[in-house]
């Protein structure tokens, strides 16, 4: 699989008193399976890329190449199986939900990718996402936001697609939902090498979870490499996010003369500090 | 002292909130609590002040509490941001160069005065909540109810919103701010975890931060500082909380 943005521009109601720049000359490439962040406050244009990569919409100029589709002004034929290979988890869950049942919901995503029947069932589904059965027989428009995006996340993978990308899926959620939702994406990324998009602005869980990340500010694509690029604290709060509280820690550690390696884990973190001590 | 909000959910959840409270309720049933006071319901007996949440009252209490939720940040009424902010005083009949001065002065303060005529479906996720929080807040209710919104604000607005708020309680209001973010809760004066539908913990933000068992177990676990410093302590490094990291990097190596 592999993504390429080339001079990505949007612009929406290009020539109209309400015109609106959303991305401006953004250009990038992912060719292997792994976690990818996209950082960025908001106004930053992360949907935007979201959308793009799903063909919802298309770009002003340049174009956008996932796999062997492309899209640019006015050529997106044939796109049919692209859709059913990219699983998109909108920032608003309800927005995805179309039928009475959580049921229906999934046997409905499960009929799109034309797989055999029986092979996998609605519960099978629920549970990659820490739902019981009870669930099975509720209207999804009466769930709760953290129970709203799991049915959301499990009937986007019932369609078993090769990239994933969750738009915003950790405001919202409890401690334990994160940390199932990371056991679940690394085991996604190394048993079937999927790919895996978070376009997020809680830099503390994108600081655990990601192998690389893209920092995004007003439009702009600022700078994108791996995950050490958050321990520069001056280039995060230009750029209007939270220094993540594990980095912010260890670099007033290492201010004070001290000798702290950026662990990425608090038990890792309470053991350097251990040894440092005594 | 009277309690100005009263709550009785048949008899599983009751709590009672005085003036200048600011509440953090967390749990898994957030929703019900959120439902019951937007509609009422015949098991539910909720009183704000003297009057009771009943089709008759409807109106009256409406004036007394707003309620900002996530399911309705997308539902706009007008075209620009100042009529949508406008729409809870001019239906309160106030007259029109008030209403111009009080949005002028109380933009400025949630640094949105530059949004003013734009339209509201073009802002970006954060400004929204800003916006919708401003409105419920520019009417003056004794209760403001914020249900899992502070979670769409960016860091910076954040810590303005709370600002804002921790003002708006020392001047006589009330908030109830569900959420699932415990991080969100140390900004706060008071905790209530409800589970099931009842009451497990409540009191003083510090004091349910101690109950580490039951709050992993919930699943809700803990804010950083706060898990860093339990761990240090069990290790025999320090042996008292320090909230700040400068206090606390100060403390470890003495």
């Amino acid at each position: 699989m592999e993504i390429k943005f080339s001079h990505v521009n949007l612009i929406l109601d290009k020539g109209t008193p309400l015109e609106k720049t959303i991305l401006n000359d953004v250009s990038f490439e992912i060719k292997e399976e792994g976690i990818y962040s996209f950082i960025g406050s908001s106004n930053s244009g992360k949907t935007a890329i979201g959308d793009l990569i799903q063909f919802l919409i298309s770009p002003t100029d340049g174009f956008v190449k996932v796999n062997k589709y492309i899209n640019n002004c006015g050529n997106q034929k044939n796109i049919n199986n692209l859709r059913t290979d990219i699983g998109y988890v909108f920032k608003n869950p309800y927005d995805m939900f179309l039928c009475k049942t959580v049921r229906e919901e999934i046997d409905f995503s499960l009929n799109n990718c034309k797989r055999k029947k029986g092979l996998i069932s609605a519960s099978d589904a629920l549970k990659l996402v820490e739902l019981d059965d009870s669930y099975l027989d509720l209207n999804p428009q009466i769930l709760t936001l953290s129970d709203a995006k799991k049915v959301a996340l499990a009937c986007v993978l019932s369609m078993n697609p090769s990239i994933l990308i969750l738009d915003e899926y950790t405001c919202g959620i409890d401690n334990n939902d994160k940390k199932n939702l990371e056991r679940l994406i690394r085991m996604l990324k190394n048993k079937y090498k999927k790919t895996i998009i978070l376009l997020t602005k809680d830099t503390n869980y994108a600081y655990q979870v990601s192998d690389k990340v893209f920092i995004m500010c007003l439009t702009n694509l600022v700078s994108s490499g791996d995950k050490t690029l958050l321990q520069n604290e001056e280039l995060i709060k230009n750029c209007n996010l939270e220094v993540p509280k594990i980095v912010s820690f260890i670099n007033e550690c290492n201010k004070n003369g001290h000798d702290i390696y950026h662990y990425t884990n608090i038990l890792d973190l309470i053991k350097g500090v251990y040894r440092d001590v005594f | 002292m009277m309690d100005y909000f009263k709550y009785r959910f048949s008899n599983y959840i009751q709590f009672n909130l005085n003036e200048k409270d600011f509440t953090t309720i967390l749990g898994n049933n957030n929703d019900l609590i959120i439902f019951t006071l937007l509609n009422g319901h015949k098991k539910c007996n909720i009183f704000v002040g003297d009057l009771e949440l009943n089709n008759k009252n409807k109106y009256e209490i409406s004036k007394r509490m707003s309620i900002v939720s996530h399911r309705y940040l997308d539902i706009f009424v007008s075209e620009t941001v100042m009529d949508e902010i406008a729409f809870g005083l001019e239906s309160l009949a106030i007259s029109k160069d008030d209403i111009i001065n009080l949005i002028t002065s109380e933009s400025r303060l949630f640094k949105i005065d530059d949004l003013l005529e734009r339209d509201p479906y073009s802002l970006g996720s954060s400004d929204k909540a800003k916006m919708k929080i401003l409105s419920s807040l520019i009417i003056k209710p004794k209760i403001l109810v914020l249900d899992n919104v502070i979670c769409e604000l960016d860091y910076k607005d954040k810590l303005l919103v709370f600002d804002i708020l921790n003002e708006y309680t020392k001047n006589g209001g009330i908030v109830i701010n569900f959420t699932n973010d415990i991080e969100d809760a140390l900004f706060g004066k008071e905790i209530k975890i409800i589970n099931d539908k009842k009451i497990i913990c409540e009191g003083k933000t510090m004091s349910v931060l101690n109950e580490e068992q039951l709050l992993k177990r919930l699943g809700i676990g803990l804010p950083f500082m706060i898990e860093l410093n339990k761990y240090l302590m069990d290790y025999g490094i320090i042996n008292k909380y320090y909230l700040t990291k400068e206090k606390l990097v100060g403390a470890i190596w003495k």
